[in-house]
């Protein structure tokens, strides 16, 4: 049972950061697996470094009706461990702007900027993947604004990787009367306090447009210091519920690499169930 | 001295010369870029690095080394290096004045002591004397600095503006003598010329620096702060006129393109300007044409538009009608900020408080007002310096009564 677990995450899975919690470093010790997509492309070579994997996403099930990938349906995300120790892994983060070597330091560049450094700047300081802040980025400009400049890449000029969180965090902790439930993260207008409501769709929407290399699902989060247990409990499973929600939304599976996030509080075993919900979701969360 | 100034070409009374310092050459009429404690706000020294070769000169404010660190503190650490090696400037000539446009007090300085003008620091606002600025200046040691001076604005009275000059005259005797004395190195004395907006005090302050030994070159200094145009013409003449033509002229407090065109038609050599440093902060991005006896200043003339906040001389990025802008600040413009760029970008940056929109406007800015001065000195060594001024006064004018409308 647990080779077959080992094989079902090797052949459907491709980790990305830290947030979903993983099996023993044993799973990289197993000869490399290869999608029958990337054999057929031709693509990079394995790196067998004794305990060295590539773990890639197949093609989607959907896909074209012979089954080879075209450009619009490769995967957005790849991730090749080339080296460990023990639980530690150095690897290749490959997302469609940029190959990243984790791992790595990801600044944050809030309102589509990091502060006071041009891009070019960053580029000479070897950055590789920063960060954009969604909440901040729809109050000013306006998703729909970065989408008609071309996407957020092309709107600061910067050609490596990007990431987007969902939203969701700045929401709870920066807004008055944010209140959470089922449907979304309802919450008072910084601009006119108006009611407004997030939710897992909207949030995907918001960071299609941005066009992120990663994009985050929508969360219900929960600070770890709260001491109602059945709060977590819920969060825990409505951030599951979220998730499809999220997937169902997301329109640009193929250039976005959409993470799920992990939930569940102190407690191990909520955490079990919200990283075994991710798992079981596959290949449509690349990390 | 560690100082040569060379005059080059004479158009009327405007030359254009070369300076040739320890660090580098400044050609003239020169355009120095404001600092604050040593460096320019918004430009870090690789990004300053683009905007050589026009980029030569910086111009520091004493007052902001009195402490925090302190003289002593920088010779410690600095040892002979001094404020270039402090800031990794050494490529760059280096001019330093008793306080800078940004940071004086009109009001307080109306009412300064007889051993010393006050000036603000970090500290709080201080009295320096001549002993004190030339240890600042010995720790320092730029290239050039000028002569502790008790400047006035316009309007004061009499009797006030006849107290600055004497003061600054014997101010200038004492910082020569220590200069001489051995502080300041090899760096340059250049004498401030004060006098407020009184006609004989100025000349009267030309007349003591045309005698003063130990010279490198003047500074004018109380200038911008109230004069009109015209009166800064006679108050000019009058303190240039005993002046020896060999040496190079300094001033301080202008930066409009007119009022800097009317300087050089009358001597002027090198200005220290906050000007584009002020148009940064303010969120604005030149555009005038500099090549302005070769432009096609139409298509400049038709975009200026008083409703986005835009006139003959820059743009305003605050404006709406910026917000899907793709165009840079300038088309064709080399610099970083107009090729890698547009205004709509740096409209968001503006938006959001975001530092980087001040320092993409400021690379901007002061390039383009370097190529100002490069086409200004162009423009004497054609002798077509007076043709040059003409055209550029009149196109800066002539959006003011378009019928585009007044707002």
């Amino acid at each position: 049972m647990f080779t077959q677990r080992m094989a079902a995450k090797q052949s459907c899975l491709t980790h990305g950061l830290i947030t979903k919690l993983n099996a023993t470093p044993n799973s990289y010790k197993l000869t490399p697996h290869r999608s029958s997509s990337d054999r057929k492309k031709g693509s990079r070579s394995s790196r067998t470094m004794g305990s060295a994997s590539i773990v890639t996403t197949p093609p989607p099930t959907d896909g074209t009706p012979n089954g080879t990938p075209d450009a619009t349906s490769s995967p957005p995300l790849k991730f090749e461990v080339v080296a460990t120790h023990k639980r530690a892994r150095a690897s290749i983060l490959t997302v469609p702007h940029y190959a990243c070597k984790t791992p790595m330091f990801m600044p944050v560049g809030t309102q589509g900027t990091i502060k006071g450094l041009t891009t070019q700047q960053l580029e000479e300081l070897e950055c590789q993947l920063i960060l954009g802040n969604t909440y901040h980025l729809e109050l000013r400009p306006g998703s729909e604004l970065i989408g008609e400049m071309g996407g957020l890449h092309e709107f600061m000029n910067w050609d490596r990787g990007l990431l987007t969180d969902s939203g969701g965090f700045q929401m709870v902790s920066l807004l008055h009367l944010a209140d959470i439930t089922e449907e979304g993260v309802s919450f008072q207008s910084p601009v006119d306090g108006e009611m407004m409501l997030l939710t897992p769709e909207h949030s995907i929407q918001i960071q299609n447009r941005i066009g992120a290399d990663i994009i985050m699902a929508l969360d219900d989060v929960v600070s770890s210091v709260t001491s109602d247990a059945a709060r977590f409990e819920e969060a825990t499973h409505r951030t599951t519920r979220w998730i499809d929600r999220c997937i169902s939304a997301h329109q640009r599976p193929h250039e976005q690499a959409l993470f799920g996030i992990v939930q569940g509080g102190l407690d191990r075993r909520l955490r079990q169930i919200s990283l075994d919900g991710l798992k079981a979701r596959g290949d449509k969360l690349p990390g | 001295m560690g100082l040569s100034f060379k005059i080059l070409e004479q158009d009327g009374e405007a030359r254009s010369g070369l300076i040739t310092t320890a660090h580098g050459e400044l050609k003239t009429p020169a355009l120095l870029l404001h600092t604050s404690a040593g460096l320019p706000p918004f430009i870090t020294v690789d990004n300053l690095a683009m905007l050589k070769p026009e980029a030569s000169a910086l111009q520091i404010c004493a007052a902001q080394f009195l402490e925090y660190p302190n003289p002593k503190e920088i010779k410690h650490i600095y040892g002979d290096g001094g404020v270039h090696k402090m800031t990794g400037m050494e490529s760059f000539v280096v001019l330093a004045t008793t306080t800078d446009s940004l940071h004086f007090s009109v009001a307080k300085n109306v009412v300064a002591g007889v051993k010393g003008p006050h000036v603000v620091t970090p500290g709080g606002f201080k009295q320096i004397t001549p002993a004190m600025y030339m240890e600042v200046i010995d720790a320092l040691k730029p290239d050039i600095f000028c002569s502790l001076a008790d400047e006035v604005p316009a309007g004061v009275s009499n009797n006030r503006s006849k107290s600055s000059t004497e003061r600054t005259i014997s101010w200038t005797q004492e910082c020569h003598e220590l200069h001489a004395s051995g502080l300041g190195g090899s760096g340059a004395l250049f004498a401030s010329v004060v006098g407020g907006d009184n006609v004989f005090d100025r000349k009267k302050a030309g007349e003591a620096a045309a005698q003063q030994a130990g010279l490198a070159g003047f500074s004018f200094v109380g200038f911008g702060l109230g004069e009109a145009p015209e009166e800064r013409a006679t108050l000019l003449t009058a303190a240039m006129a005993p002046l020896p033509p060999g040496l190079p002229r300094h001033i301080t407090g202008l930066g409009m393109p007119e009022e800097v065109l009317h300087a050089v038609e009358m001597g002027i050599d090198m200005f220290g300007s906050v000007y584009p440093y002020t148009l940064s902060v303010g969120g604005f991005a030149l555009t005038f044409p500099v090549d302005i006896l070769h432009a096609d200043t139409a298509a400049s003339l038709m975009a200026h538009n008083a409703l986005s906040g835009q006139d003959t001389l820059k743009i305003n990025l605050y404006s709406l009608s910026h917000r899907t802008d793709r165009q840079p600040f300038l088309i064709g413009c080399p610099c970083l900020a107009c090729t890698r760029h547009n205004r709509a970008y740096v409209h968001h940056l503006l938006n959001t408080h975001e530092m980087l929109g001040q320092t993409l406007l400021d690379i901007h800015n002061n390039h383009h007002y370097l190529q100002f001065f490069k086409a200004i000195r162009a423009a004497i060594q054609e002798g077509r310096f007076g043709e040059y001024k003409q055209r550029m006064v009149q196109y800066l004018h002539a959006g003011r009564y378009s019928s585009v409308g007044e707002m």
